[in-house]
């Protein structure tokens, strides 16, 4: 259901993996002589590695300022790549719903929705919870629901009646066909309760 | 805010006094016309909105900004799940409209609604009894 | 970096690698600090903090071939290689993927449909069913993407028909759910005394 930074922690794993392997892999050069060996105008393993004055270097204010933003630059970046990996769910906030917006909108919480979604999910025999999650808009919504059931459910029985009646309901709530709906199976730790829970409509007694 | 009904018969009203509307006429009427369709409600009970309950029974929350003798109107409704909103939701809006203007003389110009809760029909979905 | 396009991804995926990743996230977030920290340094008192004074000594006095950028260089190697499997290796999926019922017959409201069971949740199902079978004591399952292992004890000192009995029911009941492709199922029984 949620959301991870997947693909850009590999993106970037490859980006600093291939900077950390080439600039080890070019000191390592540099330090047996090879690199001097293959081109003379490179430096010789002998040959310092500093080989002006760093006070002179490091002299003038330009470099403090440099020294700052690189600081802040890489503090930054350092900052919200840790943020993007807090998952998230990332829900549709409302969907309008209004053809013309001059006689009045028409807005819907894509949470009420979900929360419509859930609660008849709920009611589903074998379904111990349920969470929906709507994203996209209103002309082409997505669905994700994570559905825990017992360890005896019939899960063919669920999906069966969600495919068939917690969906098309949706669909009709919306008008529109939905673009994906992800379901996601969950089983619950606890064994299943001895009781069977049904809906009570009352009991007559002749 | 008050603001003169709907000017009816003859000039010379004037000599027989003015009947003012207040706002809350409006918000009434429009929310009783709302919740005599089969499909809305608003919420009952509780207290600073904490605790209240939706019910198909009470009459949704209507706030009226009234600008002479045009109204615009936002209306927070509950709705029967599922019922296709964009229809249910037009339908709505030209029912208050005609219902408000029939019954008070208001223009209504504008409705904004806000559907805050979906439920199916029968209330025992949702929350299961064990047997 | 944020991700606010309210666009569904696959519910089946591999890791996020969020480890290596709040690693180097946590470094730069330390260099970026201490960047800082030496430059408003020296704003204010003048001079570089005095703590970059043994780096400063130790680089001048520094030639190529000291040991010291051996292994440097040998770090920084190990390290790119790392950071790279971390990335391309692929690791595992965290969930399975389910066949909806009536097989093919899509929904035509539905779009494009995933359903997915997770691994914990196929070991636990699995193991919930493997205890309705006769003769298990206990059972406690693990599942990958493809297979299903077992783990049953049981009061039986003949544990070799209980096992493909076991297997045998597991194996019918993750069909039953439409897991597809079926997992391999294997077990190992333990006769506890």
């Amino acid at each position: 259901m949620r959301q991870h930074a997947g693909a850009m922690n590999r993106t970037w794993l490859v980006i600093l993996g291939i900077l950390a392997l080439a600039g080890g892999v070019l000191i390592l050069l540099a330090a047996s002589g090879t690199l001097h060996a293959m081109s003379p105008a490179t430096v010789a393993a002998e040959s310092p590695v500093v080989t002006g004055d760093l006070h002179t270097v490091f002299g003038p204010a330009s470099v403090t300022a440099i020294v700052l933003v690189a600081g802040v630059l890489m503090g930054s970046l350092g900052l919200l790549w840790i943020l993007a990996q807090i998952p998230r769910r990332n829900p549709a906030d409302r969907y309008r719903l209004h053809q013309d917006p001059a006689s009045g909108t028409t807005l819907c919480d894509a949470s009420v929705l979900a929360s419509a979604v859930e609660n008849q999910i709920n009611t589903l025999p074998g379904v111990v919870g349920s969470s929906a999650l709507l994203r996209g808009t209103a002309m082409e919504p997505d669905l994700t629901m994570k559905v825990t059931v017992t360890n005896r459910a019939d899960i063919q029985h669920v999906l069966h009646s969600i495919n068939t009646r917690v969906i098309p309901d949706l669909s009709t709530a919306l008008e529109t066909p939905l673009r994906r709906t992800g379901i996601q199976l969950e089983v619950s730790g606890r064994n299943a309760i001895a009781g069977t829970t049904v809906d009570t409509t009352g009991t007559v007694i002749y | 805010m008050k603001t003169p009904a709907a000017p009816a018969g003859s000039r010379d009203l004037d000599s027989r006094g003015r009947t003012f509307l207040d706002r809350k006429v409006v918000e009434k009427i429009a929310g009783q016309v709302a919740s005599e369709e089969s499909f809305a409600g608003g919420s009952s009970g509780g207290f600073l909105g904490i605790g209240a309950h939706s019910d198909f029974s009470a009459r949704p929350k209507v706030t009226v900004e009234l600008a002479g003798n045009i109204a615009a109107l936002s209306v927070e409704i509950g709705l029967l799940y599922p019922v296709p909103l964009r229809q249910v939701t037009e339908q709505l809006r030209r029912r208050i409209s005609e219902r408000v203007n029939a019954l008070t003389g208001v223009e209504v110009r504008q409705i904004d609604i806000t559907v805050s809760w979906l439920k199916p029909a029968d209330e025992t979905t949702g929350r299961r009894r064990l047997l | 970096m944020s991700r606010h396009d309210g666009k569904a991804t696959p519910l089946r995926h591999r890791p996020s690698r969020a480890v290596p990743a709040l690693i180097l996230g946590t470094l730069l977030l330390a260099a970026g600090v201490a960047l800082v920290w030496a430059a408003v340094a020296r704003l204010v008192t003048g001079s570089w903090p005095v703590y970059l004074a043994g780096p400063r000594d130790w680089l001048t006095g520094l030639t190529w071939n000291d040991p010291g950028v051996w292994a440097v260089g040998a770090a920084a190697a190990v390290v790119g290689v790392v950071l790279l499997a971390a990335a391309l290796v692929p690791g595992r999926f965290n969930a399975l993927r389910l066949q909806a019922p009536g097989d093919g017959g899509q929904i035509p409201v539905a779009g494009a449909q995933e359903i997915v069971m997770t691994r914990r949740a196929v070991a636990r199902y699995a193991a919930a069913h493997c205890e309705y079978v006769d003769g298990v004591g206990s059972a406690s399952a693990t599942a990958s993407a493809r297979a299903v292992h077992l783990n049953v004890t049981t009061a039986l000192h003949e544990t070799g028909e209980l096992r493909g009995r076991v297997i045998a029911v597991v194996r019918e009941r993750l069909a039953g759910t439409g897991l597809n492709p079926v997992p391999k199922v294997t077990a190992s029984v333990r006769s506890k005394e």
